[in-house]
C-alpha cells in the first residue's frame, strides 16, 4: 500500500471517530448532528480523494458545526471530549494533507514525514498544555469571570491582529 | 521568491476565530478548547514565520553529454528552515526525461522531482535532480517551480528557476573508417593522394632523371636493367577543404526530427573523421535558417561544428533561400562538399544543381525521408478502394520524381548514395566512393 494511501485511510479513521464522539451522548438534536457529520465527512472523503487541500480544511467547518450543536445541547461541560475531538480533527486533516502531498510528489524522504509528524506531536502537545492551563485557571475561577473573558479576549485579539499584519505581508521582493 | 499563506493558515484562522467566538457567545469553554489545536497551529507558525526570502542556485555537472546519457542538477537552496518541492515547468524545447536522485522514473513532465529540508540558518540544502537527454539539440535545462514551505506549514515561498546555462546533447557517436576521397585538393600537406605527380608515398609513374631530381626518386631497379636512370613519380599526399552541407528544410510527411538527427550524426561523424587527417572542414545549413562556419582545422573547428550543428533550427520556412546569401569563403572554389539531404525539398535541390553547376566536386548522402509506402493489398482491392488506388498512384509518381532528380545529378557527375539508420555509415561512404569512381570511369569514356 503507497504512503499516500495509508494516510487518507489512517485521516479518514480518525475523521470517522471524532464523528462517533460528536454524534455519541446526543438526543435532542442527534437529527441536525448526524446530517452534519454526514455532510463533513462526505466533503472530507470528496476533497480527499479529489485532492483539495482547501475542500479538506473547509470540511472542519461542518464537523466543528455538529461538535458545537452537540456540545451546546449537553448541559454538563466536557472539556475531554472537547479536545478529543479538535485533536482527532487536527490530526485526521493534517493526514489529508500530507496524502495529497505525497500523491502529487513522489519523493519523500523519511526525514520529511519525521518532520511532519514531529509538528503535528508538538500542536497536539501545546493544545493539551494549553487545556491544562485553561482546567487550572476554571478551577481556581469556577464562575465565568471576567478575568477569563479578558484572557480569551485578549489573546483572541492579539492573535488576530498578528495574522492580519502576517497576511498584508504577502508580497516579499527577492 | 513570492510569499503567500497556504491553505493551512486560512483553516486555522477561520476555526480559532469561530470557536473563540462561539465560546464568548455561547459562554461554553469548551468551543474554545475544541479550536485550540488550531490556534495553536497558527501561534506557532505564526511565531516562527521569517521574512527572510530564499536563495536558489543552480548547478549542472556536465554542459556537453551524448543523447541518453544523464546530468546532475544541484539545486542549492538558502534560506529560512522548511520543506522544499522542486516541480519542472518545461517549455517547448524540453527535451529531457527527469529522473528523481535514487528515485524512480518521473516520466511525465509535470512531476514534483524532489521533496527535502531546508536546514536553515543560513546553511545551503542541495536537491539533486538526475535529467536523461532524449534527443540531440542545445538546450537548457528548463524551467523549474521551487516551493518553500515553512515549517507548520503556515506560509509558503515559490519562485520560478530559468536556468540559463546550456546544455549540448550530441547525438551519439558514430566512428567512420572510410572516407570519400576529393577530386580537387589543396596545395597543403595532408592524407587524401593527388592527381598529379610529384613527391609522396603512392607511386604514379616512371620517368628519365633529369637534373634537379633527387637522389632518392631514382628507381634504382629499373635504372640497373636500362642504360640510363630513371626516377619514380609519386601521388603527393594533399589535404582538402570539405563542406558539410545539411539540409534542414522542412518537409511534412516524414520525421523530420529523426531525419536530420541522422544527417547530424554523419555529419559530427563525418567533420571528426576529415579534421582528423588534416583537412580543413566547414558547414553550411541550408533550411529553415541559413548559417555556416567557415573552413578551419583542428579540435577547436570540430567544437565549433559541433556546436554548428547542434544549433541546427527546425522550422518550416517558406522564403527563397539560395547559394547567393552565403558568404563565399563558406564555399571556397575547389573545396569538396558533402550534402547530407532526404532530398525532398526542391529549394536544396536547385542549391545543389547550382553547386554541381559552379564546377564544385559535389557528393549527396541521401538520408533516408522514413516516408511509409501506402499498403499494397493487390489490384483487386485496389479496385475496390479509389483513394488507395491513388494513393499507389501518387506514391509511385514520387518515387519517378526522386529517381529523376538523382538521375539529374548524377548527369552533373554528382555522386548520391542512399543511407538509412539500418545501414553502417561506413557502407554508405563506400558505397559513395565507389559510384564516384564509376562516374568518374564513364565521363572519361
Amino acid at each position: 500500500m503507497s504512503l499516500w494511501v495509508r494516510f487518507a485511510v489512517s485521516a479518514g479513521g480518525l475523521w470517522g471517530a471524532a464523528g462517533v464522539l460528536i454524534v455519541a451522548s446526543t438526543d435532542r438534536f442527534v437529527t441536525t448532528v448526524i446530517q452534519l457529520v454526514m455532510f463533513g465527512l462526505a466533503v472530507f472523503a470528496f476533497s480527499t480523494g479529489l485532492g483539495s487541500s482547501l475542500g479538506i480544511g473547509l470540511a472542519t467547518v461542518p464537523m466543528l458545526g455538529a461538535a458545537v450543536v452537540q456540545i451546546a445541547a449537553v448541559p454538563e461541560q466536557s472539556w475531554l471530549r472537547a479536545i478529543a475531538i479538535g485533536g482527532l480533527l487536527y490530526c485526521g486533516t493534517e493526514l489529508a494533507w500530507e496524502s495529497i502531498e505525497c500523491r502529487d510528489g513522489h519523493q519523500r524522504s523519511t526525514a520529511v514525514t519525521v518532520q511532519r509528524f514531529q509538528e503535528m506531536a508538538i500542536v497536539v502537545v501545546g493544545a493539551l498544555a494549553i487545556t491544562g492551563l485553561s482546567l487550572l485557571v476554571v478551577e481556581r475561577a469556577p464562575q465565568r469571570t471576567l478575568l477569563i473573558q479578558v484572557l480569551i479576549v485578549g489573546t483572541a485579539a492579539l492573535a488576530l491582529v498578528f495574522t492580519i499584519r502576517q497576511l498584508g505581508r504577502r508580497q516579499l521582493p527577492g | 521568491m513570492r510569499n503567500r499563506s497556504t491553505e493551512r493558515l486560512m483553516t486555522a484562522v477561520v476555526l480559532s476565530a469561530a470557536g473563540i467566538v462561539f465560546s464568548l457567545f455561547a459562554g461554553r469553554s469548551a468551543f474554545a478548547v475544541m479550536v485550540a489545536p488550531w490556534f495553536v497551529l497558527m501561534a506557532i507558525g505564526l511565531a516562527g514565520h521569517r521574512r527572510q526570502p530564499a536563495r536558489l542556485a543552480v548547478t549542472v555537472d556536465s554542459d556537453r553529454v551524448f543523447t541518453d546519457d544523464e546530468i546532475e542538477l544541484n539545486v542549492t537552496v538558502t534560506g529560512p528552515r522548511g520543506r522544499v518541492k522542486l516541480t519542472p515547468r518545461p517549455r517547448g524545447r524540453f527535451a529531457w526525461s527527469a529522473r528523481k536522485s535514487g528515485g524512480r522514473d518521473g516520466g511525465t513532465d509535470k512531476s514534483m522531482l524532489g521533496v527535502a529540508e531546508v536546514a536553515g540558518g543560513g546553511r545551503p540544502t542541495t536537491l539533486d535532480v538526475t535529467l536523461r537527454a532524449d534527443r540531440w539539440g542545445t538546450f537548457d535545462v528548463g524551467r523549474f517551480e521551487i516551493e518553500v514551505t515553512e515549517p507548520f506549514g503556515l506560509f509558503r515561498q515559490s519562485a520560478i528557476l530559468t536556468d540559463p546555462t546550456a546544455v549540448r546533447v550530441h547525438p551519439s557517436p558514430r566512428q567512420v573508417a572510410e572516407m570519400a576521397p576529393p577530386r580537387l585538393v589543396r596545395r597543403t600537406t595532408g592524407s587524401h593522394p593527388s592527381r598529379s605527380a610529384d613527391r609522396g608515398v603512392e607511386y604514379a609513374d616512371l620517368r628519365p632523371y633529369s637534373a634537379g631530381d633527387s637522389l632518392r626518386d631514382i628507381n634504382w631497379r629499373i635504372s640497373a636493367r636500362s642504360d640510363r636512370l630513371w626516377a619514380s613519380q609519386r601521388h603527393p599526399d594533399r589535404s582538402t577543404d570539405v563542406i558539410l552541407l545539411l539540409d534542414s528544410f522542412v518537409e511534412s510527411g516524414h520525421d523530420v526530427h529523426a531525419v536530420v538527427g541522422l544527417a547530424i550524426e554523419a555529419a559530427v561523424a563525418l567533420a571528426e573523421s576529415h579534421l582528423a587527417v588534416t583537412d580543413r572542414v566547414g558547414f553550411v545549413e541550408l533550411g529553415g535558417s541559413v548559417r555556416w562556419v567557415a573552413p578551419g582545422t583542428g579540435r577547436l573547428q570540430l567544437q565549433r561544428l559541433v556546436d554548428a550543428l547542434l544549433g541546427t533550427g527546425l522550422f518550416a520556412n517558406a522564403a527563397d533561400r539560395d547559394l547567393a546569401i552565403i558568404a563565399p569563403q563558406a564555399l571556397p572554389p575547389r573545396s569538396f562538399i558533402l550534402a547530407l539531404s532526404p532530398l525532398l525539398d526542391g529549394r536544396f535541390r536547385d542549391a545543389l544543381l547550382e553547386l554541381a553547376g559552379r564546377g564544385h566536386d559535389l557528393a549527396v548522402i541521401e538520408c533516408d525521408p522514413a516516408v511509409t509506402p501506402p499498403a499494397d493489398d493487390g489490384p483487386e482491392q485496389d479496385a475496390e478502394n479509389p483513394s488507395r488506388r491513388a494513393a499507389q498512384l501518387a506514391w509511385r509518381l514520387w518515387q519517378a520524381e526522386r529517381r529523376l532528380l538523382r538521375d539529374q545529378l548524377v548527369q552533373r557527375g554528382v555522386a548520391v548514395a542512399p543511407w538509412d539508420r539500418d545501414v553502417s555509415l561506413d557502407a554508405t561512404i563506400t558505397e559513395l566512393v565507389r559510384r564516384r569512381r564509376r562516374l568518374r570511369s564513364v565521363r572519361r569514356a
